[in-house]
């Protein structure tokens, strides 16, 4: 059986994901990542839920304990959500787990729920732009939201 | 679980359904006005559940939280 280091990694590889992206995405530090994988520390069980919904894999397989876990989706169904998403209003989730698909929206949201001046959560599409979010970020602004 | 909330209707982007802030302990719904009724509820009773689930407490993404209250809904 795999350590959870090891699968750790071999997830992370898997999704061309350095440490620092992967840290990014579940919000914690990189070094987090280097020692989870490094087998030095092992992960709160809050990590591991988040590791277990980004990578989409059960928290047992993360934890070597089981060697058989979700399957990648073929390039032919891909194709098919693809279409399905380009032609319906219905909010699907990216091919690797993320939902903005705006890399600069992505950051803005983090920000504005990061920021204690802000502290923001939306219900946004999953095309929301950057300048829709910065309008939001004015709005907040403008009523009192931050000092 | 009890929670000072105001709500506010205000036209926003049309990719924003709402967005809430959390200032001071309290809460600020704010929902866009060009939503049909349905849809405002949809997006009032969206950012309520993240009230509820603790979500502004929580250390993953933000972007993590949105994907599990997508799911939920």
């Amino acid at each position: 059986m795999a350590t959870l280091g090891e699968r750790l990694k071999e997830l992370r590889i898997a999704k061309h994901l350095t440490q620092q992206q992967l840290a990014d995405k579940i919000g914690v530090a990189k070094n987090t990542i280097s020692v989870y994988e490094s087998g030095t520390r092992k992960p709160s069980y809050e990590v591991l839920e988040a590791l277990s919904d980004y990578f989409n894999v059960d928290v047992g397989y993360l934890l070597g304990k089981e060697d058989v876990s979700t399957r990648y989706l073929t390039s032919d169904e891909m194709r098919v959500i693809d279409n399905m998403r380009d032609n319906s209003e219905v909010q699907f989730l990216g091919q690797h787990g993320e939902y903005y698909m705006d890399e600069d929206a992505r950051k803005l949201a983090e920000f504005l729920f990061r920021n204690p001046e802000y502290k923001a959560l939306f219900d946004a599409s999953r095309k929301v732009k950057k300048e829709d979010l910065e309008f939001v970020r004015q709005m907040i602004e403008r009523m009192g939201g931050t000092d | 679980m009890t929670a000072s909330i105001s709500t506010v209707l205000y036209p926003l982007p049309g990719t924003v359904r709402g967005y809430t802030v959390l200032k001071d302990g309290f809460y600020t719904v704010v929902i866009n006005e060009n939503l049909s009724e349905a849809a405002r509820l949809r997006a009032y009773w969206h950012e309520v559940k993240h009230i509820e689930c603790g979500d502004y407490d929580k250390k993953c993404s933000a972007e993590l939280i949105e994907i599990h209250a997508h799911e939920s809904n």
